[in-house]
């Protein structure tokens, strides 16, 4: 049922909302069922998303500091400070992700105009987190 | 008017026309649009089709068959991403190949891709957003393409398979962009909204047409359309005077008999539902491309298109008969009046459509002269000299003074002798004499009536000095209601004031008189204290108007020459006369009876009371003033006196 929700949400915001407002909504919806377990969830972005993708969260808060956030959404993790390398970290590039598939629990990219989503089992198996079963074919 | 409004009328169909063409063409224009999409990604897919074809060659002599992905060497793959890259272009966005791995995740065997952040590993899972059409082709085994709904950079996805693996599907992608497809779905979609302006540009030509033409059809109603009878008024005639083809049309003047007789029996409400009745008949008669106007009070004026000379004459003949058989409902009873009609057959002769109308009126004059209730022709067979008798003809005789007095005598039939002599004026051309109801219609209303009238009065002034006998001359009740004549006729009578008592002015009744008409009575008035007798003309028959007696108190009046002819078999006319006798007699006037004609007429009318006479029976108008009486003519009058 949480599989077709997400792929009822690709495909509808695919459909008839902008690349932006996906990003958004998909970012919300992975952060948010890693971090089920709290009631809010809080996100940093390196180097921004743009306001424009911000402005269409709803159940995240967006921290400006990388210690504050439960999760952690960067392009390189070379970015970010030795402080913030024990989060949920989240990497928006297939290059980025196979450089650092020991640091990262997935990674979040577009590809061919397509959305692409990847999660470590390795690494959520190592920090104990359980993935929905809907993510299951998002595993490598 | 109709030919403005036939203009307004086609110009709106001619929009309306083509505002359903691109109105149709509008709606077809999506199936143009998809066929036009199709008919393109039909050359597109061939396109990718034999790019497919031709890596799949390259790819079987290059790579053959593996088992499965991991036998396939690094420089091999290499090899691949470098090869599908060649193919890549503006169109092509993407070309690379995907194959399904045993737990049925499609993945990345090669990519042509260029940008690193496109490019899909050797290996790497991807997901495709059509995933179900993506298993159908994958399981069917056969090439397939697809319109790209959900990513806007991409148009189509072409699907090859590829056998490069034994045991592996795997198909060879190609993402199709969208910029070929934009190029021409662009062009077609501007030229949508070009069919969306012009549209919209169109609908409000013609709402605008629509309002103008409302507009000129409700003015020229106005101006055009007598309000009384709906037929076209004088205004109409002015509009298309000029536009009329002579040589193509016959005209009718026609006139309803004794119409101011309905007026005043029953009342002017009741004569405006004859005229709007005999309009009706007249209309409905009529052909859609004769013109029907109301000319006058009751006159009409028909202009007819000539189909054959006898079609016409048919028509006129069927609209005379329909009137007179058509009883027209007035309360409990019922009237019928009947037509008098002129018809001018060769207008093409004529100068122009006014003296073509003046020659039907001269008919028409005619026909009324005749006793009403006909058609008097105008035609090549009958109307030979009258065809010679153009306006200019007739100005080149009164020009050259070829004017003629004829004078018939008027007898006291009490006291035996030639009171009166009725001067009666000609037009002389060569041998040939032309009389008034050939030649006053014509130059009615123009400055060589007036000239006419001059020198005719000016003659009479010129026999009475000379002759010293009382002259009379008959004048239509217009010419003193036109200020310039009135004027002329005055200054002429002022100069002859010592002659005034040997001249009488004979008002023809044949325009009716009204109260309100106060300048003719006002210069009748004063031409009657200049001396001048006043006779009413033809008393008895159309407007005889009690009114003369009321105000201009006349000293002769003539009776009706209609009523005379029928002495002798009606007993009626008879009693008419003797009260018109007793009538005149006591208010002072005397009674002259008109169109004597045998002995038996002289008798009864003086028998009658009639106090003086005139007709051919006593005496025919002739160019010599006869004096003395000639011995047939006083044994004819005081026979039995």
């Amino acid at each position: 049922m949480k599989k077709i929700a997400l792929c009822l949400l690709i495909g509808s915001i695919l459909f008839g909302s902008s690349v932006e407002r996906l990003k958004a909504q998909l970012i919300e919806y992975i952060a948010t069922k890693l971090n089920a377990h709290s009631p809010v969830t809080r996100i940093y972005v390196a180097n921004g998303l743009g306001e424009e993708v911000e402005s269409y969260f709803r159940d995240v808060e967006v921290v400006d500091r990388c210690e504050e956030a439960d999760i952690i959404f960067t392009k390189k993790i070379s970015a970010l400070p030795e402080s913030c390398l024990n989060k949920l970290i989240f990497v928006t590039s297939y290059g980025s992700y196979k450089r650092h598939k020991d640091r990262t629990i997935g990674a979040f990219f577009w590809q061919k105009g397509r959305p692409n989503i990847i999660f470590n089992t390795k690494k959520i198996s190592q920090l104990h987190i359980e993935l929905p079963k809907e993510f299951e074919k998002y595993m490598e | 008017m109709g030919q403005d409004l036939r203009k307004y009328l086609y110009f709106l169909i001619a929009i309306l026309i083509f505002i359903l063409f691109i109105s149709i063409l509008y709606y077809k224009f999506d199936r143009i649009i998809s066929l036009t999409r199709e008919e393109f990604i039909g050359i597109k897919i061939k396109d990718a089709r034999h790019s497919a074809q031709v890596i799949e060659a390259m790819v079987e002599r290059e790579v053959g068959q593996v088992e499965g992905p991991s036998q396939l060497e690094d420089s091999t793959i290499q090899w691949l991403n470098g090869f599908l890259s060649t193919f890549i272009d503006e169109e092509y966005r993407y070309v690379y190949l995907i194959y399904e791995d045993e737990k049925g995740y499609f993945r990345y065997l090669a990519d042509g891709s260029l940008d690193s952040e496109d490019r899909g590993e050797f290996g790497q899972k991807f997901f495709p957003l059509e995933e179900a059409t993506w298993r159908e082709t994958f399981d069917r085994g056969t090439p397939h393409y697809f319109s790209q709904q959900k990513i806007d950079t991409l148009w189509i996805t072409y699907l090859y398979p590829l056998p490069v693996l034994e045991r592996y599907k795997t198909f060879l992608v190609m993402d199709i962009s969208t910029k070929a497809y934009k190029s021409i779905d662009g062009i077609l979609q501007n030229l949508k909204h070009y069919l969306e302006h012009l549209l919209i540009f169109f609908g409000g030509i013609s709402l605008l047409t629509l309002g103008l033409y409302f507009l000129i059809y409700k003015e020229n109603r106005r101006n055009f359309i007598d309000p009384l009878t709906q037929v076209y008024n004088r205004n109409f005639l002015k509009r298309i005077e000029n536009s009329i083809p002579l040589d193509q049309v016959a005209v009718a003047m026609i006139d309803i008999d004794y119409f101011k007789n309905v007026n005043d029996a029953y009342g002017h409400h009741i004569g405006d539902r004859v005229l709007q009745e005999v309009a009706r008949i007249i209309q409905k008669n009529i052909r859609k491309e004769d013109i029907l106007i109301r000319y006058g009070g009751e006159e009409f004026l028909l202009i007819a298109q000539k189909g054959s000379r006898e079609g016409i004459r048919k028509m006129l003949s069927r609209i005379h008969a329909m009137v007179e058989n058509t009883p027209i409902q007035v309360d409990q009873d019922s009237i019928n009046v009947t037509l008098s009609i002129g018809l001018n057959e060769i207008p093409e002769v004529d100068q122009n459509i006014f003296d073509a109308i003046k020659r039907a009126d001269m008919k028409l004059y005619q026909a009324k002269h005749n006793g009403r209730n006909r058609i008097e022709i105008l035609s090549q067979e009958t109307g030979h000299d009258d065809i010679l008798l153009s306006f200019e003809k007739i100005t080149e005789l009164i020009i050259e003074k070829q004017i003629e007095i004829h004078y018939q005598p008027i007898y006291n039939l009490r006291n035996p002798s030639i009171v009166i002599y009725e001067a009666l004026a000609r037009l002389r051309d060569g041998t040939k004499l032309i009389y008034p109801g050939s030649f006053l219609p014509i130059i009615s209303r123009t400055n060589y009536y007036i000239d006419f009238t001059t020198a005719l009065l000016q003659e009479v002034f010129d026999v009475i000095r000379r002759e010293r006998v009382t002259l009379s001359i008959n004048f239509k009740k217009s010419d003193f209601l036109d200020t310039k004549l009135s004027r002329i006729i005055e200054s002429i009578v002022l100069e002859h004031r010592e002659l005034t008592q040997y001249l009488i002015f004979e008002i023809l009744e044949d325009e009716e008189v009204k109260m309100s008409d106060e300048h003719f009575f006002q210069r009748i008035r004063r031409l009657k204290q200049y001396g001048l007798r006043i006779a009413i003309d033809d008393f008895g028959s159309g407007y005889s108007n009690l009114h003369y007696f009321l105000h201009i108190s006349p000293d002769i009046v003539k009776i009706d020459g209609g009523i005379i002819r029928q002495l002798k078999e009606n007993s009626r006319a008879q009693e008419i006369v003797r009260s018109i006798a007793i009538f005149t007699e006591n208010i002072g006037a005397t009674t002259v009876a008109e169109f004597i004609e045998d002995e038996e007429t002289l008798q009864l009318v003086k028998r009658l009371g009639v106090e003086y006479g005139q007709g051919y029976y006593l005496g025919k108008p002739s160019r010599e003033l006869v004096k003395t009486q000639p011995y047939k003519v006083l044994q004819r009058v005081y026979a039995n006196a």
